[in-house]
């Protein structure tokens, strides 16, 4: 285990080997043609590019990714809104904004189709707080900060009762929008925190990937989509946009070596964990995003276990139906890509039945597991000669004391090593969950990623926790096997 | 105890065929008795007592367990057969079970004993069949030989009326045999009544009270070890207890291949390990076949073996006549003589359709 650990550290020191290179310079927004270009999926500006074929694309599912892998050499521009990361973050990271692009965009809040009355409401409360210039001064302390990052939420007076309004951010950046603790925070939530107090309502705000969190405003599991959300044409056919609250513009920041300041290892590890865990307490994320994957591995392994035996029993079954049944079932469940499952689960399956997105990830998980450790039964059964059911009906068992006396005990036995390998397997799949706004230990990394733009340290620290979870739950299923 | 009538059982195969394997199998076993069944391979016998349990359940018929239907419906099939003992010839015991365990688990769980009542009589049962040192061992530790001692032992804890044995030595090594069958010698001796499929011959006919001959889906000779083994009345049964081996040739005229049939009976003096008798048979055949024979086409040629006797003999057979070739006038009056060379004794016979020479060779 200690030597185990020792490598993967190692490994990871040399992949985090800086190397000097020379810095890209842009003159204009012509000069990206021929360079790797990154930005951020689901925003605006994989639109403008993505019919480009003159630059490399590539495209992230988060903005402190693309920030990561410019940092890291692998792009050479990353397009994001000029405000989105402020001077002091750039600095330490080693980046710069080169060039502003030409045209602006107007930010807005997204609503669902059929939600016309609040769409009226929230675009009345914009303009009037811009009439009144309060929303100038609003969006003046969040941006105009040196240190956006550490600006915080004013006191909105006490928390209104009543069905809350929930709002769903597809994108995680200072100052717009992003995650202190469990609350919200940024010049969005300020908003809709606003609005949503000024007609009696408190506010869930939750922060998803883009996709989920355009799958969630579409199936009504929230009234809002935030996160400096584009107005397109496009757009407008499928959802309703509210007045505009803030125009961006595009900024294109290359890295620049020369503004890295030399520390020493020592000290970039000290700064890490300052940063990644002790800073607003986010080792919060990190204990509460444990407690999420722990619950939604063990409830999934009981629950599919359970149900693995019922599919196994149908699939052995002498009854045609029942067998056939058990079959297409299994060849289903092993054809569906398991995030594609969760999704289907989450947004259209069970999207009216009104459960918790994590009962949602226990049941898919479950539904899964299952599929696998029927045919797993099945063969450890059928592995335990005919003549042990045939000496315990002689001896004068019933079939059913028979196979639990006798048969079970040996395939129980049989089966130990390949189940153990596909709970821990279920425990590791559990990082998908993030895309169900369930905030796991993997989506735990992203939040305090987002926040910080160090992606070495969260990775590593994850990493680390889930080859734990896994050896723990190893040892464990070994422990059962010998009582 | 147990009263057999009219059973019947066939397989389907897949392609629909039907195939019949019990065709009308008859009996009445008596308490006490321990009873031999023998017979050629695939004629039923395990069939048959698969059958009596239930394992292989019949296809028609009736089995009467003190007088009543155990194929009735809602007959308590379970109670029945913790009645009825079965050993197994592939021993069968519980792998993930110690020897012990495996002894305890019916008493336990189906007699309703306490764990510390079946480990005593458990022990009692292992000792009697000379495992009690074993009691602790897993089945993956234990010879074939000891396997089985267990495999009765677990048998008798459930205390049944009657055990069956499914050719209990047959997976066995030549060395193991013997332990195995003096524990069932010792069974039969305290009047267990057993049922016995065995190839076992010397133990069938030493042990049992009586022994059935099983052939072509029936019993097909019933009787004392006596009766079946020294006085057989049907020659299939004199056949197989005598190990008769056989070999026949339609010789229907001077085109037949009588060098084909030569190296044929060649193979079948090697097989049987009376290589030394090829070249006498080949030399009978021919005096025969130039001389006398070629004027009586078709007859047939039989060459037998039989391993209980160590007897091997070649017969010319021809229909419908009344007195012996070797006696026809123009019989070349050397020719006896040339044969007498070349055999131990020739026996001249009528049979009930015609006449036989045989040669001993």
């Amino acid at each position: 285990m200690k030597k185990i650990l020792l490598l993967l550290f190692v490994a990871c020191m040399v992949a985090c080997g800086h190397k000097a290179e020379p810095t890209v310079t842009l003159e204009s927004e012509a000069d990206i043609a021929g360079k790797r270009v990154g930005y951020t999926s689901g925003t605006i500006y994989e639109l403008m590019f993505s019919p480009r074929t003159d630059i490399e694309k590539f495209s992230f599912n988060m903005q402190s990714d693309a920030i990561e892998a410019l940092v890291k050499g692998q792009v050479d521009v990353v397009l994001d809104d000029d405000c989105n990361i402020p001077k002091d973050e750039q600095r330490r990271l080693g980046v710069r904004l080169v060039l502003h692009g030409e045209k602006s965009f107007e930010c807005a809040f997204a609503m669902h189709k059929d939600s016309k009355a609040l769409c009226e409401g929230l675009s009345l409360f914009i303009d009037s707080l811009r009439s009144t210039g309060e929303l100038q001064s609003i969006y003046n302390r969040w941006f105009e900060s040196d240190v956006p990052g550490e600006v915080r939420m004013p006191d909105f007076g006490p928390k209104p009762q009543g069905e809350p309004l929930r709002a769903a951010m597809g994108t995680t950046m200072p100052p717009v929008s992003f995650p202190v603790g469990s609350e919200g925070c940024g010049f969005e939530p300020e908003i809709l925190t606003r609005y949503a107090y000024s007609v009696g309502r408190p506010i869930e705000i939750q922060f998803l990937p883009t996709g989920s969190a355009i799958a969630a405003l579409q199936s009504k599991k929230v009234d809002f989509l935030g996160g400096a959300i584009f107005i397109t044409e496009e757009r407008q056919k499928t959802m309703l946009f509210s007045a505009s609250h803030f125009s961006a513009h595009p900024g294109y920041f290359v890295k620049d070596a020369s503004m890295q300041a030399n520390v020493s290892f020592g000290d970039r590890m000290k700064n890490a964990v300052k940063n990644n865990l002790v800073v607003e307490d986010r080792w919060r994320y990190i204990t509460d995003g444990l407690w999420e994957t722990v619950k939604i591995s063990v409830f999934a392994i009981l629950l599919g276990t359970v149900f693995g035996c019922g599919i196994c029993w149908m699939r052995m079954s002498r009854r045609k139906w029942l067998s056939v049944t058990a079959k297409v079932y299994i060849d289903l469940m092993r054809g569906i890509p398991m995030l594609v499952l969760l999704m289907i689960m989450f947004y259209v399956v069970l999207a009216k039945v009104g459960v918790g997105a994590t009962t949602v990830a226990v049941v898919a998980f479950a539904l899964n597991f299952a599929a696998y450790v029927s045919e797993m039964f099945r063969t450890a059964i059928g592995a335990v000669g005919k003549g042990q059911t045939e000496a315990g009906l002689a001896l004068g068992f019933t079939r059913w004391q028979t196979f639990i006396h006798i048969v079970a005990p040996q395939a129980l036995r049989n089966v130990m090593p390949v189940y153990k390998g596909e709970a821990i397997s279920l425990v590791k799949n559990t990082s998908i969950v993030g895309y169900i706004a369930i905030q796991d230990l993997t989506r735990a990394s992203d939040m305090i990623r987002t926040r910080t733009f160090d992606a070495f340290f969260p990775l590593l620290l994850v990493t680390i926790i889930y080859f734990i979870i896994a050896w723990v739950l190893g040892k464990l299923l070994d422990l059962a096997i010998k009582k | 105890m147990i009263t057999v009538k009219h059973l019947t059982k066939q397989y389907i195969d897949p392609d629909g065929s039907v195939f019949q394997v019990l065709k009308d199998v008859n009996c009445e076993i008596e308490r006490g008795e321990v009873i031999s069944i023998i017979g050629p391979s695939g004629t039923g016998k395990s069939t048959f007592l698969r059958a009596l349990n239930l394992l292989d359940p019949p296809t028609s018929g009736e089995i009467l367990w003190n007088g009543e239907n155990i194929l009735a419906k809602g007959y308590p099939l379970n109670k029945f057969r913790q009645k009825m003992g079965m050993v197994f010839q592939s021993f069968n015991l519980f792998e993930h079970l110690s020897i012990l365990d495996n002894v305890t688990l019916g008493p336990m769980k189906l007699l309703g004993l306490s764990r510390s009542q079946a480990e005593e009589e458990a022990m009692t049962m292992l000792r009697k069949v000379g495992m009690g040192e074993k009691a602790a061992s897993m089945p993956g530790d234990l010879s074939g030989g000891q396997k089985q001692r267990v495999a009765i032992a677990r048998s008798l804890a459930m205390h049944p009326d009657a055990i069956l044995f499914d050719e209990p030595t047959s997976a066995l090594d030549p060395t193991m045999v013997g332990e195995v069958l003096s524990v069932m010698r010792q069974l039969a001796s305290e009047g267990m009544t057993m049922l016995i499929v065995t190839h076992e011959m010397k133990f069938a006919r030493n042990v049992s009270t009586r022994v059935f001959f099983m052939n072509e889906g029936i019993i097909y000779e019933d009787g004392t070890p006596e009766q079946i083994f020294e006085h057989p009345v049907h020659s299939a049964t004199k056949a197989f207890v005598q190990r008769i081996h056989k070999l026949v040739f339609e010789v229907d005229g001077a085109d037949f291949d009588m060098l084909d049939a030569k190296s044929q009976m060649g193979r079948f003096c090697i097989k049987y390990n009376v290589a030394s008798k090829v070249e006498a048979a080949n030399r009978i055949v021919d005096l025969m076949g130039q001389s006398v024979m070629s004027r009586l086409y078709p007859y047939t040629l039989r060459l037998t073996h039989s391993e209980q006797t160590e007897v091997t003999a070649l017969d010319f057979m021809k229909e419908n006549i009344q007195d012996s070739p070797l006696r026809m006038p123009q019989t070349d009056s050397t020719l006896l003589d040339k044969l007498r060379e070349h055999c131990q004794e020739i026996v001249e016979e009528p049979t009930t359709r015609g006449f036989r020479v045989k040669f001993i060779l």
